[in-house]
């Protein structure tokens, strides 16, 4: 019996080690064919965060999503290579009236399509906007990885956005929301260090963590170190002490958002070295919702960043 | 990354046998098992996070047992996750009341790339005793505290985790040969950080603390536990 139980815990020993990896559950990715922008009512691909939180907070009945309110004409779909052959899928939104440029750098949900409604506002508010698919998201080949994820972003930013009607390079910001935190502080790095040939305006970020390995502490509440339980080892706290002083940045956070907590925002804030740097908390907001818990406020606060700015003139 | 979180709170969630009361007895040892965890809610509804441990302890003397255990489902994700423990026998009344107390060392490695490591220590209080005329039926309960010696911001230097379980004694066997054996299964309940009011990414469950549930199992060796 003794040496029974001692087999079946050794056993369960080596069928246990090396079967898992907690970096499956770091990407929601989920790969898309196609989406279909124009359909009528909708395409569920294009479920937006926006509209789920206009749903929970004001009740309804809007619907759960809406065929794309950015036009055939003004969408410009496309791929680009990666250097291993991976090619990622990008979307740009032109709004003929633009001046300013905004590269938006998306959450860890499923595709682009989850948040297309973010484009959507930001276009509608008179800018331009690139959004892409990381690789393994939507319609972007590959698995997702921290590597891919800052390449698709550099790679779309340097080899796409330049050939985009309406774009002048000079008046380009940076927009992240939560996982895209991460490539819009590594893309803001590497343009403060001079390797990267798209300079911003100025950096926006939106539900942020300041590393994966302040995640990981702030979940389990011990001192672990990021290696344990993570290849992905975002580092935006690092990044944004490294940024150009003359930077500007705006971090936006919901007050109670519990998902991402706004501990990360404080903490990327302390570790911001700009001259220009503002934490904006938005009350009563959750993770996904500041667009529409703080909207006139969020409003308010995006377009005053970007127009003081890049001022129209 | 919830999930992340979710493996790695095995410290303070009752990695140890749930009860340590009773000492084995000097020479008698004894395997144990237990699966379960706290709550959270990581794939939709909150469910205890299925940790599952093995261990054994032997009794050094008649008061003072060495105790070890491995969680397999750290194991599964790279981590070592063991911990080792001494526990002293404070008060014992045959049939009665007994009280043990446990100084215990979790240590947690990464697989993948050592020789990163982690110490965090715990003092334990265990009481516990059969139910009066249901000798069969032992109730049980306690706290541990675990220390965190460097806390992330704004985290808790301490674990404080009260418990309180049930254990089901099954009669015991008499070996023709070798010792006498007994098996126990427990239902094992514990709060941890109840006193912490906040939500992380992992969703525990209230938001006071982590409510924490383990099915255990024992086979003691000699020295019955009664």
């Amino acid at each position: 019996m003794t040496r029974r139980l001692v087999a079946t815990a050794a056993g369960l020993v080596l069928l246990a080690s090396g079967c898992l990896t907690l970096d499956s559950f770091f990407f929601s990715n989920e790969p898309v064919e196609d989406y279909r922008w124009d359909d009528d009512p909708c395409d569920p691909q294009l479920q937006g965060e926006i509209t789920e939180a206009e749903n929970r907070l004001e009740g309804g009945p809007a619907p759960s999503c809406h065929p794309s309110r950015i036009g055939p004409d003004e969408r410009h779909e496309g791929f680009v290579s990666l250097e291993d052959g991976r090619k990622i899928h990008y979307v740009y939104a032109h709004n003929p009236a633009a001046t300013t440029t905004i590269f938006y750098s998306h959450g860890t949900s499923r595709h682009l399509g989850r948040y297309w409604d973010r484009v959507e506002l930001l276009w509608s508010w008179g800018y331009n906007v690139m959004i892409y698919d990381y690789p393994g998201y939507g319609r972007s080949e590959g698995e997702p990885d921290q590597a891919g994820v800052y390449a698709s972003a550099r790679a779309v930013l340097e080899r796409v956005l330049p050939d985009m009607p309406g774009v002048d390079l000079d008046r380009v910001f940076f927009m992240g929301y939560s996982l895209g935190g991460g490539p819009t502080y590594q893309l803001a790095f590497e343009a403060s260090a001079g390797t990267l040939s798209v300079t911003p305006r100025g950096v926006v970020t939106e539900a942020v963590f300041c590393s994966t390995e302040a995640l990981i502490q702030d979940g389990t509440r011990l001192d672990l170190p990021v290696e344990f339980l993570s290849d992905n080892p975002f580092d935006n706290c690092d990044r944004i002490g490294r940024l150009d002083r003359d930077l500007p940045v705006l971090l936006v956070h919901g007050a109670a958002d519990d998902f991402i907590v706004p501990l990360h925002a404080h903490m990327l804030h302390d570790a911001a070295v700009g001259e220009d740097v503002t934490l904006l908390l938005v009350p009563e907001s959750d993770h996904s919702e500041v667009p529409v818990a703080g909207r006139e406020l969020y409003e308010q606060s995006l377009r005053d960043f970007f127009d003081r700015l890049a001022p129209t003139e | 990354m919830v999930m992340a979180g979710a493996v790695v709170a095995l410290v303070g969630s009752g990695c140890a046998a749930p009860n340590l009361s009773r000492t084995v007895g000097r020479g008698n040892s004894e395997l144990h098992a237990s699966a379960g965890g706290p709550f959270a809610a990581v794939l939709g509804p909150p469910l205890p996070v299925p940790h599952a441990n093995v261990g054994g302890r032997v009794g050094v003397s008649n008061r003072v047992d060495l105790d070890g255990n491995v969680n397999l489902l750290a194991m599964a994700f790279q981590i070592l996750a063991f911990d080792v423990a001494a526990n002293v026998q404070l008060y014992r009344r045959r049939g009665g009341l007994a009280v043990a107390g446990s100084t215990r060392l979790y240590l947690m490695g990464d697989l993948d790339e050592p020789p990163a490591t982690r110490l965090y220590p715990e003092l334990g209080l265990h009481a516990g005793g059969p139910v009066p005329r249901v000798d069969w039926l032992h109730l049980y309960g306690g706290q541990t505290l675990v220390v965190s010696p460097n806390p992330p911001r704004d985290g808790s230097a301490v674990f404080w985790t009260p418990f309180f379980g049930v254990e089901f004694l099954l009669p015991y066997q008499r070996a023709r040969r070798g010792r006498t054996r007994q098996h126990g299964i427990a239902i094992h309940t514990a709060w941890m950080n109840p006193h912490e009011q906040r939500n992380t990414v992992l969703d525990y469950q209230p938001s006071r603390g982590a409510i924490a549930v383990h099915l255990g199992y024992r086979l003691r060796f000699g020295g019955l536990d009664r």
